[in-house]
């Protein structure tokens, strides 16, 4: 079997690598044959495209650009913690080369306010004094979204270890936007400074527009 | 002797719960570790958003022999720059405003599960499947281009336009008490 596998690795000229990985793949397949034929398919649910288009009518007032980054690398025994990572990093030990990589990607977050629910009743206009009391919607925050592509800072597989693929990039990206989504939600830091920028922002916007006639304005912000 | 062997037997038993109880409480092993999420920059803007689409859309590509398949989560917006807004004063009851281009936003949504691979493969038996990054990055770029078209294609613009219409007459005509028209220099968009 050995001789067989030698030779068949001089005959393609292939790295050991992609051979290993084509040996898995191969693998894999056979797994999943014997699997799907001991089963009946139930389909698979991620195959349901989705698709909405809604009018909104948001003022948006700031946008904020979130960096995430995460690194990949092997267990060592001395970090390890508990007996399942302990048997992983003596595996890691064991294995010949190194699989090290770091990706990063932008996350963006918006500040706004419904206009929607502007009423009539939040303008108040003081001829006497010239001034204009505007009480407008709370502001809002919420995810715009994420950089499509991933970046990738550093990539260091050697020896006979897998290369990092497509899926495991999703993989790690589902992770840091878990991650990033915890921080957000722990770390009020990331709202505030949001809103802060919102807030003045929208009081700067509707000054100079009621200026343009010499009126002074006075901002204020509905309570979530 | 069967005492001595009954000790054994419940001694190994014993050691083997400890084990499974072990590796049960132990930590999950995870090669991937997270940096801190740094906030990079954070600008003040003035944007009216009339249209919000959320879309899944395939991914589908190819480098040479190798081909990916994938299921992604597309968030789009459509807005106008209100800082830069034309405005002419007709009189002292009027005021003109020209409509700006609109600024179409496309990111990939950060709901949960919105990138899947669903496949990769190759033609060539003895290549890897794998896309590198570069590669990968290079098809979601393309799938991108191509929902920016389909936004103009199916008049999502078109409708964002005629709502940002309606919507800056009345949010200029409350806040200026002045009886505002906007005019829409291209309905269709600027694609």
């Amino acid at each position: 079997m050995w001789h067989l596998l030698v030779i068949f690795v001089f005959i393609t000229k292939f790295n050991i690598t992609t051979i290993v990985m084509k040996l898995k793949s191969i693998g894999a397949a056979m797994l999943a044959i014997a699997f799907f034929s001991g089963c009946n398919t139930g389909g698979s649910m991620q195959n349901t495209f989705y698709s909405e288009v809604k009018s909104v009518n948001k003022l948006v007032l700031a946008q904020m650009t979130i960096s995430k980054m995460a690194t990949i690398d092997d267990l060592s025994l001395s970090e390890a913690k508990g007996l399942k990572q302990s048997v992983a990093a003596i595996g890691d030990a064991m294995k010949i080369g190194n699989r090290k990589a770091a990706y990063s990607y932008d996350t963006y977050m918006r500040a706004f306010i419904d206009l929607t629910n502007l009423q009539p009743t939040d303008v108040h206009v003081d001829e006497s004094t010239k001034t204009i009391t505007l009480t407008l919607p709370a502001i809002q925050t919420e995810y715009l979204g994420r950089d499509a592509e991933i970046r990738e800072d550093h990539y260091r597989v050697t020896g006979l270890r897998s290369e990092i693929d497509a899926e495991e990039r999703a993989n790690i990206k589902e992770q840091m936007n878990t991650a990033l989504k915890t921080e957000v939600e722990q770390n009020p830091v990331f709202r505030d400074k949001l809103s802060l920028q919102a807030r003045g922002k929208a009081n700067t916007y509707f000054s100079s527009l009621a200026a343009r006639d010499g009126y002074n304005v006075i901002v204020k912000f509905k309570e979530s | 002797m069967k005492t001595i062997r009954l000790i054994i037997i419940f001694a190994i038993v014993i050691a083997i719960a400890g084990v499974v109880v072990w590796w049960q409480m132990s930590p999950e092993v995870s090669r991937v570790t997270m940096h801190k999420a740094e906030i990079k920059d954070v600008k003040a803007m003035a944007q009216l958003c009339t249209v919000d689409i959320t879309e899944d859309v395939p991914v589908k590509g190819s480098v040479g022999p190798r081909h990916i398949f994938a299921r992604q989560t597309i968030n789009g917006s459509i807005s106008f720059d209100l800082d830069n807004l034309t405005m002419e004063e007709i009189g002292d009851s009027v005021i003109k405003v020209t409509l700006p281009p609109e600024i179409v936003e496309i990111y990939e949504s950060t709901e949960p599960n919105s990138y899947v691979v669903i496949d990769q493969w190759t033609d060539d038996f003895f290549d890897s499947p794998n896309l590198t990054t570069a590669q990968e990055n290079a098809i979601k770029s393309k799938v991108r281009d191509n929902f920016r078209k389909k936004i103009y294609a199916k008049g999502y613009v078109k409708r964002a336009r005629a709502e940002a219409v309606v919507n800056l007459t009345s949010m200029l005509g409350a806040m200026t008490g002045k009886q505002v028209t906007v005019t829409d220099p291209s309905p269709a968009g600027y694609p």
